[in-house]
Order: structure tokens, then sequence, then C-alpha cells
């Protein structure tokens, strides 16, 4: 899906994103997972080991976001990014991770989807493309989060309090918006916007698969051979 | 494969061995030799895998620039510059096979997209920005060891299947493997252990590599699983 120069505005690429999302939805693995009540503490430490490998790549993001392009937003989403880390160190403990076992061992290309096309992006996107990724990935993380938090309060599995309450935090009120402002920023200077939708569904995609991490061995997942694209492909032709 | 008469330090050695006990144990897939054994192998596969492997490019310069700002000393940032230059150079006549394979040039560095494609420029990003020097330099190594391999049985995979596939397209894919870029790259492995990198970890970057290639082949595949 190509954005035309007529349609250069937040509005119209956030709707173009809304649009995307309503007809091809992306799953939340990690929440059908609480919701069927069919997860212990392996899949929670899982999802933690997934959340502190996320955080310490958003604080290098997001610092090297500031130095490349000198808005504000930035210090706020590393202040985030901080304090993830932060209650992530504390949480650590109760699902039995130790500082070896959190940094080490081989991790999947779906463990890796958000640390790594996070840093991708903050490398080769201009200030629009990277803010609407951002803006993609605090609104389905922090979607997706609540509703586990919610998901886990109801389940019957006991999960930690301050897991729940991790969750349920989410993302910071009106960072969103504040991120949409960098993009507008980009747009006033020109950037190019016409990739833009199409990166920020894929970073959409890479937290469907930040989920799906944390509740399946990537190699058992099953493999389709038609050369199709996904839903965030446009035809080259 | 390194030189003959190459011995790689101690410590690397032992990488170099854990690694290939750790391949031959569990094997990572390669979903385009799938189809091609298949014989559902199609022109359109390989349209796909130059798409991605044009974005592979663009990711690989800022990475290898970036470790080179990183390690800017003997012998790191030669081995970055050597392997920056051998994308460099290779890069024309990717964009030749591109174009004789019909890709249209508006979609060159587009196409094309999703996690899967996005995988290894991913995590090349992300390794430039994290790893340390053993981390990226032995992640290295088991990327010019499973890629080359990898093209050169595609290439016969494509001739016994009697694919029509335009002359650049071979071109690119034929030969490319170093065996003094694979030494070097070993000797800045033992290097970054040496000053302190831990071994275990450049040993995971590794292993991680190689499930990040298996997405590459998986991306030209269509099978992004």
């Amino acid at each position: 899906m190509d954005v035309n120069s007529a349609e250069r505005n937040v509005e119209s690429l956030t709707g173009k994103l809304v649009e995307l999302r309503r007809r091809n939805p992306i799953p939340n693995l990690f929440l059908e997972r609480v919701k069927s009540d069919r997860f212990g503490r392996e899949d929670l430490r899982a999802l933690i080991r997934g959340e502190i490998r996320t955080a310490e790549a958003e604080m290098t993001v997001y610092a090297l976001g500031t130095a490349l392009h000198r808005h504000e937003v930035f210090q706020d989403l590393n202040t985030m990014a901080v304090d993830a880390r932060s209650h992530l160190s504390s949480i650590r403990p109760l699902v039995g991770i130790d500082d070896e076992s959190a940094e080490n061992g081989a991790v999947g290309p779906d463990g890796f989807a958000c640390p790594g096309f996070l840093s991708w992006a903050v490398l080769h996107c201009n200030r629009a493309e990277l803010g609407l990724v951002m803006y993609a990935d605090l609104e389905s993380y922090g979607g997706g989060s609540r509703e586990i938090a919610d998901a886990m309060q109801v389940a019957s599995t006991e999960v930690p309090e301050q897991i729940v309450r991790y969750y349920a935090d989410g993302v910071p009120d009106g960072l969103s918006s504040k991120v949409l402002g960098l993009v507008q920023e980009g747009i006033d200077r020109g950037d190019d916007v016409s990739r833009a939708v199409r990166l920020a569904r894929v970073m959409e995609e890479c937290v469907g698969r930040y989920w799906q991490a944390a509740v399946a061995p990537e190699r058992n997942a099953p493999e389709r051979n038609a050369p199709e694209g996904n839903a965030s492909e446009g035809d080259p032709r | 494969m390194t030189s003959a008469s190459y011995k790689p330090g101690p410590h690397t050695a032992t990488l170099v061995d854990e690694l290939a006990r750790l391949r031959a144990g569990e094997p990572v897939g390669n979903a385009l030799l799938d189809l091609a054994r298949a014989g559902r192998l199609e022109v359109e596969h390989l349209r796909r895998l130059v798409g991605v492997e044009l974005q592979c490019h663009i990711a690989e310069l800022t990475a290898y620039g970036t470790l080179i700002g990183r390690f800017p000393h003997r012998p790191a940032a030669g081995l970055f510059l050597d392997v920056g230059r051998l994308v460099y150079d290779a890069h024309p006549k990717l964009r030749a096979c591109a174009f004789a394979l019909d890709i249209p040039e508006e979609r060159f560095y587009r196409w094309p997209t999703g996690p899967a494609a996005h995988a290894f420029p991913g995590l090349i990003s992300w390794t430039a920005l994290h790893g340390s020097l053993a981390d990226a330099a032995f992640g290295l190594y088991a990327d010019l060891t499973a890629y080359f391999p990898g093209c050169s049985e595609l290439l016969t995979q494509v001739g016994a299947l009697d694919l029509k596939v335009p002359e650049e397209f071979a071109a690119y894919y034929e030969g490319g493997e170093s065996e003094e870029m694979n030494d070097n790259t070993l000797d800045v492995v033992e290097h970054g252990i040496v000053h302190g990198d831990d071994p275990a970890r450049a040993l995971a970057s590794a292993r991680t590599v190689d499930e990040h290639i298996g997405r590459f082949w998986a991306a030209a595949a269509g099978s992004d699983g």
C-alpha cells in the first residue's frame, strides 16, 4: 500500500494503518494462551526474557534517535525503556531468570523480531517513518499488554502481582500522541512517507511475533511453501 | 571453509568445533532449497530472493560501517572494511540481476516486506549496535559459511530444474566464498575473546545468525514460518 503525495498528513497515515489492522488483524498468541488458561512458569519466563531483550534494545534505539533527530519525544521514550528495565530487574527473579540466563542463549527470529526491527529502523528510517514505526509499536504492544494483564487477573493460573501490574501499566498515557508529533515534523520537513505505513505494519507484525515467541518453540512452527506475500506486502509488478 | 594451512586461535577453534556440532545436531532448514528439491521452485521465488538480498545489502553496509566506528583498530576494522567492500562491489551485480528478473526499480529496497524479509537486516543492525566484537565476527563467520554454500547449492538446483533464469542471476550467485576472509574473521573472533568477550555469547550469536539465514531463505520461498 503506497501513500501518494496528496496524503501527506499524520491522520492519513494512521488511518491506513488502522484499516490494515481491521482488514487483517494480527493475533496475540500469548493473550490467547492466557485466556485459555494454558500457560505456566515457562511461558512467563520466555515472556520476561523477551521483555528484557527488547527494553535493552529500546534504550539504544531511543538514545540513537535522540542523537540523529534531536526530538524531545526520545527522552520520554527512553524514560519508558529505563523504567521498564528497572521493573524487569525486580520481576526477573520471580520467574527464575538469573543475570546469565537473561543474556545468553541463541534467540530465534521471532524472539528477535522487535529488537531487530527497531535497531534497523533507527539506522535506516527518516524521522516520519521512524515515528510511525514507533507509534505502531506503542499502540500494538500497549493494547496487547493491557489485554494480557486483564486476562491474567481472571486466570486460575497464579501470576505474580508485579507481572500483572507491569502489563497493566502498558505504555504511558499520551506517549503515542507525542510520537505522532515526530511524524508530523518529518512530513513538514519533506520526508518521503511512501513506505511509512508498510514499515509500521511490519512493526505490528513483529509485535505479533514477539508475543508468539513466548509461547512456542519457533522451529516447530508450520511452514507454508507458496510464493505468496504477507499482509504488509504490495505487489511488485 | 578456511585455508588448508590456517589454524584458528585456541578459543576460536573450540567455538568452530562447537558450531559445527550444533549445526550437525540441529540443522537450520533452507526453505528455498526444499522447494527446489521438491521440484516446486519458480522464477518468482528467485525474484523474491533478489528483492530480499537488495535490502540486506543496505543493512550490511550500515552495519559494517557502524562496527568500524565501534572497533576502529586492527584487526577488526580491516575485516569490516573488507566485508563491506565485498558487499559494495557485489551490489551493482545484484542490481543488474534485479533488472534482468524484471523487478521494477521503484520496488528495489522495498519488496518483499514483512518480518521474514526484515529478519536478517534487523539482526545485523542489532548486532552492530549491541554485539561484542566476538559476537559480530563469529556471527559473520556463521553468515559466510551458511550463505555461500546455500547459494552454490541453489545454482545447482536451478540448473537441474532447467529454470530459465537470466545470466545475471548466475553471475551474482556463483562463487563468492573466500577462505582468506573466513580466516581473517576467525582471527578477529580470537582477538575479541582474548580481550574479554564472552565466547558463549559469540557462539549464541552465530547460531542466531544461522536461524536468521534460515528466515532469509524462507522470505524468498514465501514460507514465513
